[in-house]
């Protein structure tokens, strides 16, 4: 598996660099959108991104000529639209990761009657690209697109733990800077033991307080970003630490399983 | 009916050439990325330029840009560019969590459930429906869709449904572009039938329109949010279900589901915007 970065020119000149910040910050907007937020209206986008009201519109007017986002009628109000799912489900459906991945996840989630999330980090976040709920499981809102902090969830340490120590380091200087900085650095190292011990890390109640993840990277060792998690919807102790004893073996077996399934990826 | 659909994304209209930089730039990167769409085929700069009309010049910086922001992948060995995984950030999350989509998976479900057949909900692009959701009953085996499928515009039930809802201008427009995009088909004579059954009965039936013998109903969602953008349809074995059994049992029913999705959607908060 591959992701490379082309070494790139940078823009050749003044308008160049306007107009790439420009293509910058209207895919911010598409972005800018968080899970249940059904319209926006121009002023709070504008808001959110720190730009001019007429920047905003234009580049709002943009996004809806080409379909990625929808004006509701009669109002300065605009929707995610349909060439977003398109774009999402070009991707997805055309992974080869998600689609190697996928199938071992499935019969993971089914034997365990659990939630498996397939992510790769952005920016902040682990990206969740497949969410194979289990049996029977309560509805996780994990859905492929969604989010999780890196700083917060096993899925992001885990990431985190697979990259080189100068991205570490950036990372826990940052950490530091936020608030409760020292403890979420102690949590970062605490998941950093356990990955070395056991392969695998797990946080609770961190991110949302009902939901916790056991989490493995699928390359450790490698600058690739994907990360495997089982999700739980419970923070009863009890259930808590089966969950952990039981998930360990089964998800370093998957990790193997995808890691060598991807290893012809071009 | 709202007559707002002139904001509807023609999105296969080339982007501008005019208009303020900062506009022609977004609309071109855009444009580039849904040239990917919708198999998110490698491409060279070359090939892209091609596709999308652009200079290669421009196709050039285009990719640059958009490799470094993350959403494109270049791969080194056959100098090609695909989307990357990051543009699953671009809105696809909060779209599948759309309060539209949420509440109508439940509803779709429980018809699928019900009546043992294919039921979607799509919004059109392009020449194409856009399959949003799709719901299956437990043994309904017809029509080969899931979420991301794209339906022939002309030649499914939900797009001849969706096209019947246009206003005059829009639908002399539309019927232009279907002359390019559909050269010598003859869609006129399906699409106006489709017409009168939307204007009698509020929804309309195909027969074997897109696979044979596999029927369809299908009729729009009126969401006070998105008025004429969600098309609800099912599909059905036509051995099962022949036209006269769509027409009597089915498409009442699809009305039914329609009903309660669009009373489960009843705006609450931004009721103002609509």
């Amino acid at each position: 598996m591959r992701t490379r970065s082309q070494p790139l020119d940078a823009p050749d000149d003044a308008d160049g660099a306007r107009a790439a910040g420009a293509l910058h910050r209207g895919l911010e907007i598409l972005r800018c959108f968080q899970p249940g937020e059904s319209a926006l209206s121009t002023g709070e986008i504008a808001r959110r991104l720190a730009l001019p009201r007429n920047t905003a519109r234009r580049l709002l007017d943009t996004l809806a000529a080409q379909g990625f986002l929808f004006r509701v009628p009669d109002s300065d109000a605009f929707r995610l639209h349909v060439a977003c799912f398109v774009l999402g489900q070009a991707v997805l459906g055309n992974s080869a990761l998600v689609r190697k991945a996928t199938p071992v996840l499935q019969v993971l989630a089914n034997r365990h009657d659990m939630h498996c999330l397939l992510c790769v980090r952005d920016r902040d976040d682990m990206l969740v690209l497949a969410h194979l709920p289990g049996n029977g499981g309560p509805n996780a809102a994990l859905d492929p697109g969604s989010r999780l902090p890196v700083a917060d969830t096993a899925p992001g340490h885990a990431w985190l733990w697979a990259q080189s120590s100068d991205i570490q380091n950036d990372w826990l200087a940052r950490l530091r800077t936020m608030p409760r900085g020292n403890a979420r650095v102690a949590t970062v190292y605490q998941a950093f033991h356990d990955l070395m011990q056991d392969g695998v890390c797990s946080s609770f109640g961190q991110w949302r307080r009902d939901l916790g993840f056991v989490a493995a990277p699928v390359a450790p060792g490698s600058a690739d970003s994907a990360v495997i998690a089982c999700a739980q919807a419970s923070t009863d102790p009890v259930q808590r630490s089966r969950f952990e004893r039981q998930w360990t073996v089964a998800l370093l077996q998957a990790a193997a399983t995808i890691r060598n399934e991807i290893r012809h990826i071009d | 009916m709202n007559g707002e659909l002139g904001t509807f994304p023609r999105s296969d209209m080339p982007a501008p050439d005019t208009g303020k930089p900062e506009v022609r730039v977004l609309a071109r990167g855009l444009l580039l990325l849904k040239a990917f769409c919708p198999r998110n085929v490698a491409r060279t700069n070359g090939e892209l330029a091609a596709a999308t009309g652009l200079p290669k010049a421009t196709v050039s910086r285009l990719t640059a840009t958009l490799t470094r922001l993350g959403y494109l992948d270049y791969l080194n060995r056959t100098a090609q560019y695909r989307l990357g995984h990051a543009a699953v950030a671009l809105g696809f999350g909060p779209l599948s969590t759309l309060d539209i989509r949420v509440r109508a998976r439940a509803h779709m479900q429980r018809f699928a459930d019900d009546n043992d057949l294919v039921v979607v909900l799509a919004v059109r692009e392009g020449m194409a429906m856009v399959c949003h959701e799709v719901c299956r009953g437990r043994g309904a085996l017809t029509i080969r869709v899931a979420a991301g499928s794209r339906l022939k515009l002309p030649h499914s039930a939900m797009g001849r449904a969706w096209i019947a809802s246009l206003a005059p201008a829009q639908h002399a427009a539309l019927m232009l572009e279907l002359d390019q995009a559909f050269p010598g088909a003859v869609l006129r004579p399906a699409l106006d039938e489709a017409a009168a059954q939307i204007a009698a009965s509020r929804f309309c039936v195909t027969v074997s329109s897109l696979e044979p013998d596999v029927n369809s109903v299908a009729t729009l969602v009126d969401f006070a949010q998105s008025p004429g953008e969600y098309v609800v349809g099912c599909s059905v074995p036509a051995f099962r279900y022949p036209p006269e059994r769509c027409q009597s049992e089915l498409g009442p029913r699809l009305l039914e589901l329609r009903r309660r999705i669009e009373a489960d959607l009843v705006p609450a908060h931004d009721g103002g915007a609509a």
